[in-house]
């Protein structure tokens, strides 16, 4: 399979020049098909494939007790969103999952979770096998530390990028921190666009 | 605890809350003396807890104005089980959080404590830590002193900046 790399910086020094800090991302040529996974929302309802059907998503892993990068990289996700809201219509906004990949603690507070970041994004867990079915379609990666059975400050190491999911259910590209709302959401403005006569 | 004038005005100008306080009533006279005066903390701030989320990350900038290194060797909170400087890294695409088991902060720099770069990770959490707007700290020095500060307590933003000017180097 193909893969451009893609600096958007480049891009985007013609489009707008204030704007091109720092938005690293790779386009995949052929977007990658997503398998079907088990999973259950904060609401306690199934999420499966057919959710992440019919509009873009963008998808993000971590784990609730993550208290360094997860906040901030879903405040910059929100971010991106409210600032792509003024670049697309309704229909195009992408939706914000949080793959919370660590369910032993993230599924108690999931809700909770949620609702303190007062985002409009979707946190998603469930059984080991069925994440880590999730995960690997995205191509994504991530470890629990946990050293002992009693040891419950353990580390989640996990995979940086933002998988963007297309309408059809297929990873079209990934994007690396850090998140510039501005200018992840020109970055994504163009993707989408250049998605049109396709989809 | 007796400070030169000119140190509590700069603390009071500086600090974001209150810098060389004691951190806890119930611990009082459990610790040496606090640290020498040209030791400061700045910003020192913590996103707000999540409840049943029983870690948190604290921030701040750390200002050696001593003749000496300073070596931060580890940190408590009261309510908190375990206080520990965490550096995140990434690396091959992957993220993760590495304990610091000390920091030596050179004579006239400042280490700073900032998303994603350095935290300090505070665990084992009581309940009502979600609740408060200020979080007590003291940062334990490798000479037996320390310094107590209170970290506000607020919404962790988007867009950070993530520079690396720090001088301090984590040192294992
Ligand atoms: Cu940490």
């Amino acid at each position: 399979m193909a893969i451009r790399s893609f600096c958007l910086a480049l891009t985007l020094l013609v489009a707008a020049p204030a704007l091109a800090q720092d938005v690293k991302g790779v386009i995949l040529d052929e977007p990658s098909q997503l398998g079907d996974f088990q999973l259950t929302d904060h609401r306690g309802e199934p999420f499966t494939l057919e959710d992440l059907v019919g509009q873009w998503s963008l998808v993000f892993l971590g784990f609730t007790h993550c208290p360094d990068v997860c906040p901030f990289t879903l405040a910059n996700l929100e971010a991106v969103r409210s600032q792509l809201s003024m670049l697309v219509p309704p229909e195009r906004l992408p939706q914000i999952v949080f793959l919370a990949v660590d369910p032993a603690r993230d599924r108690p507070v999931l809700a909770d979770y949620v609702a303190h970041f007062d985002l409009s994004f979707i946190g998603i867990t469930g059984e080991p096998g069925e994440i880590a079915r999730l995960a690997h379609g995205l191509d994504a990666y991530y470890r629990l530390e946990k050293k002992s059975d009693d040891d419950d400050a353990y580390d989640v190491v996990h995979s940086a990028a933002v998988a963007v999911v297309n309408p059809a259910g297929a990873v079209k590209a990934k994007i690396t921190p850090p998140f510039h709302p501005q200018g992840t959401a020109n970055y994504l403005h163009l993707l989408l666009r250049g998605m049109e006569g396709i989809n | 605890m007796k400070l030169p004038f000119w140190t509590i005005l700069m603390a009071a100008l500086t600090a974001s809350a209150m810098p060389l306080r004691p951190a806890a009533a119930h611990d009082h006279g459990a610790h040496p003396a606090s640290v020498a005066a040209p030791v400061k903390v700045r910003q020192a701030w913590s996103p707000r807890g999540v409840p049943g989320v029983d870690t948190r990350a604290v921030y701040f900038e750390l200002v050696n104005g001593g003749t000496a290194p300073l070596v931060i060797i580890g940190a408590e909170s009261p309510g908190f089980r375990r206080g520990v400087i965490h550096e995140t890294t990434t690396a091959s695409g992957l993220t993760r959080m590495t304990p610091v088991e000390q920091l030596t902060v050179p004579p006239g720099q400042s280490a700073s404590f900032r998303p994603q770069e350095l935290h300090l990770m505070l665990t084992g959490a009581g309940p009502e830590h979600q609740e408060n707007k200020t979080l007590p700290v003291r940062l334990l020095f490798a000479d037996g002193t320390s310094l107590s500060f209170e970290a506000l307590v607020h919404e962790a933003d988007g867009q950070h900046e993530n520079h690396r000017h720090r001088a301090a180097m984590p040192k294992s």
